[in-house]
């Protein structure tokens, strides 16, 4: 299978190789148990920093699609196709939007909501740091 | 030396000579003609990253030096002949190995010269790519999936056998000589794993070749690099026992014959491979034309 990237793409690379695996693992191309290319040969072949695959591998990884087994390499999860149904991305973005029009309907501006977001944000990562 | 292996090394120069500095080249030459013949710069201009001049230049450079050398050759040749005083060159009397071995290096080196030139081509081609995509096989390119397992496992068999065979004929007495050897067959083999390494780990020196293509190349250049490998063992078991037995009268026979066949292994059989019709040059057509 082929994987295309476009750098000066809309989507940050390591989002279009995700998007790209995933929907390869949804429409069978990719099964379980199938290897996938090392994150060296992959960013050498695209041209891209090996930071930035990566970083698709772990992302991906999380979510169960991919797994990595030590030397031998990175595979496709036993639960690849199942699991790449769940959009993390969506569920986020559903979680916030009810959180929103709760602040608001009790009297939060938009501002304020941001800022409170920012405040909790950044606690997360101090706190993260620390 | 007798003469039976005397009658045998001159035809077997002369062979050497056609085969390295003639037949070759000329193959290589009739495949840029064709090359530029079939698939000229107008229509496929991804493939010239230089104007046409420089390569019908560099076309007549390459030619004109293996002309040279195969005149140098045929100079030798007379020389060895009618001239040289071979016990003048080597204590036992016989024609000395390194006639062959020193001519078969100046005949390597065009060669040399072309494959640096093409990695400037290659160079020139990436640096012309404006294409902000990039594409890649999602699968990963392993060793055994390009060349047989049997054949990697006899080079390195024959590369074990031979060290082992020059410890052995030498009763496992240790000497500098059998530190030479041995280091030469480490260094070449070591040589080769990196460039095996390269095709498999390394970038894409053709910006524009097609996944199918490069597979193709890759496992053609690895089961070159097997049997040149294989090849280089074969010809160090030979060496092991010329510095046993007394047949130091074949030196320079098995030098011209093993020149020959690494040349055919890997100039000939890279040389095939271009020569094949299943390459996709429609990648490098200019898309707008």
């Amino acid at each position: 299978m082929q994987i295309t990237v476009d750098l000066n793409g809309a989507e940050p690379p390591f989002a279009q190789l995700i998007s790209q695996i995933r929907n390869a693992v949804q429409s069978g191309v990719l099964s379980p148990g199938d290897p996938l290319p090392s994150i060296r040969q992959l960013a050498t072949d695209l041209e891209l920093n090996n930071k930035t695959v990566a970083k698709a591998y772990r992302l991906l990884e999380r979510d169960s699609i991919v797994e990595s087994r030590g030397y031998r390499g990175t595979y496709v999860h036993s639960d690849a196709r199942a699991n790449s149904e769940i959009d993390l991305n969506a569920w986020v973005a559903e979680q916030l939007a009810e959180t929103v029009a709760r602040l608001r309907q009790a009297g939060a501006t938009d501002a304020e909501i941001r800022s409170g977001l920012a405040v909790v944000m950044n606690e997360r990562n101090t706190l993260g740091e620390s | 030396m007798p003469t039976w292996t005397e009658n045998l090394f001159y035809p077997l120069f002369a062979a050497q000579i056609v085969l390295l500095s003639i037949y070759l080249p000329s193959k290589m030459n009739k495949l840029m003609s064709a090359a530029l013949e079939k698939y000229p710069p107008a229509q496929y201009p991804k493939l010239y990253p230089q104007t046409i001049d420089k390569y019908l230049i560099g076309q007549w450079k390459y030619r004109m030096f293996n002309y040279a050398i195969a005149a140098i050759g045929f100079i030798l040749l007379g020389l060895l002949l009618f001239v040289v005083d071979h016990a003048s060159f080597a204590d036992d009397g016989y024609i000395s190995e390194a006639w062959p071995a020193f001519y078969g290096m100046l005949q390597f080196l065009p060669l040399i010269v072309l494959e640096i030139s093409a990695s400037g081509q290659m160079k020139l081609m990436r640096d012309n790519n404006t294409s902000t995509t990039r594409s890649a096989d999602l699968t990963p390119r392993r060793l055994f999936d390009y060349v047989p397992s049997a054949l990697v496992a006899a080079a390195v068999v024959a590369a074990l056998a031979a060290a082992l065979f020059e410890m052995a004929i030498h009763d496992f007495v240790w000497s500098s000589d059998r530190a030479a050897r041995l280091a030469i067959l480490v260094v070449v083999n070591a040589f080769f794993l990196v460039i095996a390494y390269n095709l498999l780990k390394g970038r894409k020196p053709d910006p524009y070749q097609s996944a199918a293509d490069r597979a193709r190349l890759v496992s053609r250049n690895l089961r070159s690099l097997l049997f040149t490998s294989i090849a280089i063992s074969a010809f160090a078991v030979l060496q092991s026992l010329d510095s046993v037995y007394d047949i130091d009268y074949l030196d320079a026979v098995v030098m011209s014959l093993y020149l020959q066949v690494v040349a055919i292994l890997s100039f000939g059989y890279l040389l095939q491979q271009q020569l094949s019709d299943d390459i996709d040059f429609e990648v490098y057509r200019d898309a707008s034309a």
